[in-house]
């Protein structure tokens, strides 16, 4: 079933899920955007270019504390997994994508119990591109500038209102009832087929020249190209801007936290990644990463060559904000084109 | 037996000591578990069984060279707390003056503090056990540290730069606004507090490990900065630091 709102009419929708639900959306903040928590709809914003952090940061919080222990009685440790219901609203395709990604990648087993009992109370309302939304992006050289699943709903702009496709019974839960939705009829079908044509027209240039489906082959012929990683490695600061930011990220450190009583306690995870220089310290204070070059080196094949390994699908979504965060301008953009010239180059 | 411990401190604006006694509604239950026996801005007495005794601030005399080896002699512990302790903090500025040149100025006479020298960091002057970073110290950071001690637990400091913490808290980055900030290259843990009010991290829990401050230098460099004033930024709490600018 398909249904459309006038746009003026979205506030009225927002105000009835913040009736029902913790309602996550856009908000312009200095010139950017951030998924926040709103508690009224003018704090929304449904046109907005990639966000500072991706929205998947609301099912996977930093700093979520995982069990609660006590320090005299061990055995009763307790595992903490809790969500509140919510609704991401206006998710861009790559989001949305990477989100899909790391259902697949976080329930594999042992599952993240923490992650998945989130992710089972949270609602997604996609928003389409219609064109590139930021310079930096290679969401339109993988296909992830669509999505195809993991919403409830969809919005689509087609000119003073929005053709919403209803993917879920939780979907259609949201826009049955007090009238704002009205049955998608066939002019408003003709004007989402004329909106993608457009789309179509938005998104033209790749920002990677050559096969993407090549890329990954490529990537591990490039293994000890020292041309490219030790370049990047000595402008990388390991500043970890680049893992934080990133859509499908998902490494953490546990940290214990102790009561000031010292009696109880608890453990938490904390947002970390292959870029950070103690990331790969073991015990005994060997690092099996030591240098930028070869962190660097591994945080792009992690994306392009180990996920798709194992899942089938790039681990990069294009969103671009490892490239926009990057104050050494180290960019995945200009690594993959180097990547491929040197293919080139090669053959 | 409840550990013994003294506060004591050099040249400093001793702020980092009221950290301690901002502890307001954790300080009571822990002192049920340790005892301090010597700090002057909370208590009269002045014990001197401590175990432990934490350091604030830098060695600029004479006088407190010796002080502070009387210190390190009866303590088994000895910990530097702050920037000043832990860096020379911004008292190092005067380094990079000559000698005594900066008196009259800031005293606005010649002859207080005859005894005067080149700031010196609490290690360069005793060993040092540990270090709690900031100027100020974060008060959490000193009860995990105590905690620590009590369970016998080797405390832990954030091994990463200012810039996790600020991007996890969804900040706009300055430097990327063409702006400067030492959080790249700054050990985290006060929480981005500075670049989360928009101003730039000045450093002042000293550098990470293998920080990259030669990237960092192109990087500021690119946005406007000269040479000269990338130094100053360094300077106001890493002066004495051994990087080549
Ligand atoms: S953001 Fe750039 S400088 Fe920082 S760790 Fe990532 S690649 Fe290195
Ligand atoms: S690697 Fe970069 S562009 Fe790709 S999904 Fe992560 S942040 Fe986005
Ligand atoms: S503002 Fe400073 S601390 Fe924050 S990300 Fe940028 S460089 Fe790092
Ligand atoms: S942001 Fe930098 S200057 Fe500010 S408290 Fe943290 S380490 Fe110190």
């Amino acid at each position: 079933m398909d249904v459309t709102i006038q746009s003026n009419d979205v506030d009225r929708f927002i105000r009835g899920l913040l009736l029902y639900y913790d309602v996550i959306a856009p908000v312009a903040r200095d010139g950017r955007f951030v998924f926040e928590r709103i508690d009224d709809p003018s704090m929304a914003s449904l046109k907005y270019d990639t966000t500072l952090l991706p929205p998947i940061k609301w099912i996977y919080p930093n700093n979520e504390i995982l069990l609660e222990f006590d320090l005299k009685d061990i055995t009763k440790t307790e595992v903490v997994a809790q969500s509140r219901k919510q609704v991401l609203t206006f998710v861009h395709p790559c989001d949305i994508n990477a989100i899909n990604l790391m259902d697949e990648v976080l329930a594999e087993e042992p599952s993240d119990v923490n992650y998945l009992t989130r992710r089972q109370s949270t609602l997604i309302i996609g928003y389409e591109c219609l064109g590139p939304c930021r310079e930096n992006i290679l969401c339109f050289d993988k296909g992830y500038h669509i999505a195809y699943r993991g919403f409830d709903l969809f919005f689509t702009d087609i000119g003073g209102r929005y053709y919403v496709h209803v993917a879920t019974d939780a979907g259609r839960a949201m826009v049955e009832g007090d009238g704002i939705f009205k049955k998608a009829a066939y002019d408003d079908w003709k004007d989402l087929m004329r909106a993608r044509a457009e789309r179509k027209k938005g998104f033209n240039k790749k920002a990677v020249e050559g096969d993407i489906g090549m890329l990954s082959h490529f990537l591990k012929e490039a293994y000890n190209a020292d041309e490219i990683w030790e370049a990047e490695g000595r402008k990388c600061l390991s500043c970890g801007a680049c893992i934080i930011v990133c859509p499908t990220c998902y490494c953490f450190d546990a940290v214990d936290e102790v009561c000031p009583d010292m009696e109880k306690g608890v453990r938490y995870r904390r947002w970390d990644g292959c870029q950070l220089r103690g990331f790969c310290k073991v015990a005994g204070g060997e690092n099996f990463r030591k240098s930028a070059a070869e962190r660097v080196r591994h945080r792009v094949f992690k994306k392009e060559v180990y996920l798709k390994k194992r899942f089938g699908r790039s681990g990069c979504v294009g969103c671009g904000r490892c490239i926009d965060s990057c104050i050494a301008k180290i960019s995945i953009i200009d690594i993959f084109n180097r990547v491929m010239e040197r293919a080139r180059r090669n053959v | 037996m409840k550990p013994k411990i003294g506060v004591f401190s050099f040249t400093s604006c001793e702020g980092c000591q009221l950290q301690i006694l901002n502890l307001e509604d954790e300080l009571p239950i822990l002192l049920g578990q340790i005892e301090f026996v010597n700090f002057r801005e909370a208590m009269s007495e002045k014990g001197e069984d401590y175990e432990i005794a934490f350091i604030e601030g830098s060695i600029t005399r004479e006088s407190e060279i010796e002080e502070l080896k009387k210190i390190r002699e009866k303590a088994r512990i000895l910990i530097a707390f702050g920037a000043c302790a832990h860096l020379g903090g911004v008292n190092n500025l005067k380094n990079f003056h000559p000698q005594g040149s900066w008196l009259p100025s800031v005293y606005g006479r010649t002859d207080l503090f005859s005894d005067t020298i080149p700031t010196k960091r609490v290690k360069d002057v005793v060993p040092v056990e540990f270090v709690i970073p900031g100027c100020p110290i974060d008060k959490k950071e000193f009860l995990r540290f105590i905690q620590g001690l009590l369970l016998n637990i080797q405390p832990r400091l954030p091994d990463f730069p200012v810039c996790v913490e600020c991007r996890s808290k969804g900040n706009i980055c300055l430097v990327e606004e063409g702006k400067w900030c030492l959080g790249s290259v700054t050990r985290a843990g006060c929480d981005a507090i500075c670049p989360t009010y928009r101003e730039a991290c000045a450093g002042c829990r000293g550098f990470v490990e293998e920080a990259n401050i030669e990237s960092l230098c192109n990087i500021l460099m690119q946005n406007g900065l000269s040479k000269e004033e990338i130094r100053d930024k360094f300077r106001l709490f890493n002066g004495l630091e051994p990087i080549d600018l």
